[in-house]
């Protein structure tokens, strides 16, 4: 695909997403309150992103959360925290890239003696040697260097497979995909090896959040709207930096009575 | 967010407290006495599940305003509820959160710590920086929200990993709630839910 027609491509979507946003906007209440909310919810495709999340649900439910058990009980902890160990370190190029594009000197320094470290003596990034010598583990995507250059999250989207996303996100998720070192650094690889680390990433990172999602959903009367605030409130907290805030809970709300 | 925050007690005491902090302020000690309490009753192995659950609804009562707790989940809707949903909506959001936690009392094993890092103020509120030690797992950060109501230390939010359980309810209940097209529909539900157990 050349150029020009990435071009094309990229207007069609940002004007799909205007009439979407158009059409959501026309469907607010007329309730002033009522018209705040949706408006700080966010999500103007609420009807299409419901049903891509229920696709999403039966793709997991028949798929992906059965082959996370399954790794959760045959292969052995050993072997999954080095699975766990080895995704992480292949996300670090890519870290380290947006630490630089967000002028994050300090922390493109760690990630890049992380990688060093962990790539060497924990053998291909199986073991995770970097952290015992005090370089912790962070990730930064170009979702979260948008977020630094103040661009808009933009309305709630709910994506085929890849689950809770904002259109900030989903683009960020393009230029991962298309600029990843990793990827690059791979290229002469064998198809076979590729689509086998690929596999890998899927089921580690779904067999991660076999917790959290059980929680959720146990815990939840809407599933959908439970992780739209985890999905948003995760997110803020991942471009902050993993700075935890308080929130308006608590005495400052209005009196009982 | 009750039972999430009773789960974090379960957590708390399946592991060993670990006191990192050099100077402690008085919301650190509400942590450290809450844990102190929760104790010795998620460890007694003479207490039938259902009595554990009730003593430690009592010793919670002392950290958390369940009414307050109410007000904060409901957001914006509160002040359109009536009398009676306001006398009836924290009684039966607390059952509602209470119920599931018994399932969990036998399910956490006592392979987890709980290292209290640190507390900040931000304004009127304080949080409780702790980290959650897991075995083959990366650690947890939970931030205990506490402010003084009514002359006393209560925990007001939790917040795992930037998720706050508050803020996350409220976001579940006032779905429910515009679906339904009042608070007494999320009213019928929760009393539906609690029926069927």
């Amino acid at each position: 695909m050349n150029v020009r027609a990435i071009g094309r491509v990229t207007r069609a979507c940002f004007a799909a997403l205007a009439i979407f946003a158009v059409a959501g906007c026309a469907s607010l209440s007329q309730d002033q309150a009522d018209r705040a909310e949706s408006i700080a919810v966010n999500d103007p495709f609420e009807p299409a992103n419901r049903a891509v999340f229920a696709l999403n649900e039966v793709i997991d439910t028949i798929l992906l959360r059965p082959i996370a058990i399954a790794y959760r009980e045959l292969v052995p902890g050993p072997a999954k925290t080095a699975v766990f160990n080895f995704v992480r370190n292949l996300s670090l190029p890519l870290t380290i890239v947006n630490d630089v594009l967000q002028g994050e000197w300090d922390r493109a320094d760690t990630a890049t003696r992380r990688f060093v470290v962990n790539s060497v003596a924990g053998i291909g990034g199986l073991f995770d040697i970097a952290t015992d010598i005090g370089l912790p583990h962070h990730k930064e995507d170009f979702g979260q260097t948008f977020a630094t250059l103040e661009v808009v999250p933009g309305p709630y989207l709910v994506l085929p497979i890849l689950g809770p996303s904002s259109t900030r996100h989903t683009f960020g998720r393009v230029l991962d995909f298309l600029l990843d070192p990793v990827s690059f650094a791979s290229a002469s690889a064998p198809f076979e090896a590729k689509m086998a680390v690929r596999g890998l990433t899927i089921v580690d990172q779904r067999y991660q959040l076999l917790g959290p999602l059980d929680e959720v959903k146990r815990t939840s009367l809407d599933y959908y709207a439970a992780l739209r605030s985890a999905y948003r409130q995760r997110r803020d907290y991942e471009i902050r930096n993993k700075d935890q805030k308080p929130t308006d809970a608590g005495a400052s709300r209005p009196p009982v009575q | 967010m009750l039972r999430r925050f009773i789960f974090l007690l379960i957590i708390a005491w399946c592991g060993q407290i670990l006191p990192t902090l050099a100077s402690a302020g008085p919301a650190y000690d509400v942590i450290n006495v809450l844990a102190s309490k929760s104790t010795p009753v998620l460890n007694s192995r003479d207490l039938s599940k259902t009595a554990r659950a009730q003593q430690l609804q009592a010793i919670m009562q002392g950290f958390v305003d369940r009414d307050q707790m109410a007000v904060s989940m409901m957001g914006r809707y509160w002040r359109r509820a009536d009398a009676s949903q306001k006398a009836e909506l924290p009684i039966l959001l607390e059952a509602y959160l209470l119920d599931a936690y018994v399932s969990r009392l036998d399910s956490v094993n006592g392979s987890l710590s709980f290292a209290i890092q640190g507390e900040r103020t931000l304004g009127n509120r304080t949080l409780v920086d702790t980290e959650v030690v897991r075995p083959n797992a990366p650690n947890i950060l939970v931030a205990w929200q506490i402010e003084e109501f009514e002359g006393r230390s209560v925990i007001t939010d939790i917040i795992i990993e930037g998720v706050s359980l508050v803020v996350s309810q409220r976001a579940d209940f006032s779905s429910i709630i515009r679906q339904q097209g009042g608070l007494d529909g999320l009213i019928t539900i929760l009393r539906q839910k609690l029926q069927s157990k």
